[in-house]
This record gives C-alpha cells, structure tokens and sequence, in this order.
C-alpha cells in the first residue's frame, strides 16, 4: 500500500528536542483523527526512543537523529527514530524490563517495554559502532 | 516543567506540573532532593496533577527520591496520578515501593 503521507525530521541530539520531537510527531498522526490516549501514548513512545538515542547512542557526544514518518489510508502508522551512534550489542537483552546499561539514578530500563506497550509493533535494528533504528507501528482506530 | 513546595509538620509536599522528561528530570531531582536534605521530612508527597506528560525519567525520579527518603527513614506518596503517566507507573510496578493514594471520586 503507498503512503498518503510522508515526512522526515532531523534534528540535533540535544535534550532540549525531546519536546519538540514528540510534539512534532503528534501533529503529523492527528491527521488520522486519534484519541487523546492515542497521541499520550505515541508521545511517549517517541520520547522513550529519542532519549534513548540521546543517552545511549550519542552518550557524551552530539549526533543527528532522524524521525521518518508515513500515513496510510487505513489508519496504519509508522515510525522509525535513528541514530548513528554506538549501537546495541545484543538487542533481545536491551529490550527485556529493567535491563539497563545507564546511570541507575537516571535510568530504570523500562524504555522498550513502555514502546512495546504503547505501540502495535516495535522493530529495532541496530549494529554497533554504526547506530540503531527503532521503528512502530500504529494503528489509529477510525471512529466512524 | 514547574515545581512548587509546600511544607507542613513533618511532611514535605511537592506539586510538579507540565511535561517531566529526561530534558528536565535531573533539574526536578535536584531540588527536591535539596529540599529533603533541608527539611529531613517523614513524608514526601509527590502530587502529579499537573503533569501533562512523563515517560521512563519519570520513574527515575521517583526511584531516586524514595532511595533518599528510604535513607532517613521516611517514606513517599504519589497523589493524583492519572493519565500517561499512570500507565507509566502501573508498568513500572511502582506500588511496590511507594504508595499511590487513590482519587476520591
Ligand atoms: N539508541 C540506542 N543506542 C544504544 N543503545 C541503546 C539505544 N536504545 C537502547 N539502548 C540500550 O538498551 C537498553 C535498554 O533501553 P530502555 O529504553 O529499555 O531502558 P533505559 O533507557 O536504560 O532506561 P529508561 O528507558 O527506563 O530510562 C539501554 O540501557 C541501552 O543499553
Ligand atoms: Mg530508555
């Protein structure tokens, strides 16, 4: 099926975009009409995946992470989140509850179980040294 | 994000409100854990009924905080929890470790 719509976002590893990033995205789903809880929920999402590639890809240092997101007539949508820092290892471990390779003052592991929760599917590709994409899929219930 | 205290007796309350995110999690950490070390309180009160918006740095802080108040013997309850983040907290399992006070309805 092809998208009825498309766009992709770039922007700096700053904390300061984590706002920006889920807004930005909640914007581009209302056009498929979701619940309140829909966007609370693909907000969070968004922000557990962009912190990750903040804390852990980039860690001390600044990359460019990239959000592509696409509509599809049936409600269906997608998106991935990418950085091109330090990759996982082993990703089945990464995504098991409170597994956490962060500062434990800051960091609780419960990331990918939350993205899992809130979202219909969650993919993660990932290589290290050459970064990780993390990609949902939604489906927006239509209300007719 | 804002933050307000209120202290009364031995209880320290604090009422959060906007979007608590790994941006500005460690901000709010630190001041509440100043305040914590100032007042020594037997109860810390974290009131979200303000928040609009918490992921996973969200539970950090509330972690980090009861690791504190667990420190001197106190101990931490969540009020007004709804929303996102209380189905953040539910995954978590955070009643485990501190009390959630339930809305009247
Ligand atoms: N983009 C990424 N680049 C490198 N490693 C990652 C990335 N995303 C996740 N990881 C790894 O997977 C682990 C689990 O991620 P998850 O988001 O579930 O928990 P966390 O980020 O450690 O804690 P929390 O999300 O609860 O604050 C991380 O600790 C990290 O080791
Ligand atoms: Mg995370």
């Amino acid at each position: 099926m092809k998208a009825i719509n498309s766009v992709r976002l770039a922007f700096l590893s700053r904390s300061a975009n984590e706002g920006f990033a889920r807004v930005a995205v909640a914007a581009f789903a209302s056009q498929l009409d979701p619940t309140v809880e829909e966007i609370s929920e693909i907000k969070t999402a968004v922000s557990e995946a962009v912190t990750n590639c903040i804390v852990h890809g980039y860690g001390d240092t600044l990359g460019i992470i990239t959000i592509r997101g696409r509509l599809y007539e049936n409600g269906k949508l997608i998106l991935s989140v990418q950085d091109r820092g330090r990759g996982i290892e082993n990703i089945r471990r990464a995504m098991e509850p409170l597994f956490t390779t962060g500062d434990e003052s800051e960091r609780s592991g419960m990331g990918f179980t939350i993205m899992e929760t809130f979202m219909d599917k969650v993919q993660v590709k990932s290589k290290p040294g050459i970064g990780t994409t993390v990609t949902f899929t939604k489906y927006i219930q239509s209300r007719q | 994000m804002n933050i307000k205290f209120q202290e009364n007796f031995n209880e320290l309350e604090v009422l959060l409100s906007g979007e608590i995110d790994h941006h500005c999690a460690r901000g709010i950490s630190e001041s509440i854990d100043f305040k914590i070390r100032r007042l020594c309180p037997s109860l810390l009160i974290l009131d979200f009924g303000g928040v609009s918006f918490m992921d996973s740095s969200g539970l950090a802080v509330v972690m980090g905080r009861r690791k504190l108040m667990n420190s001197i013997d106190g101990s931490v309850e969540l009020r007004h929890v709804c929303g996102a983040a209380k189905k953040v907290f539910e995954m978590a399992e955070i009643s485990r470790y501190v009390t959630i006070k339930e809305d009247k309805i």
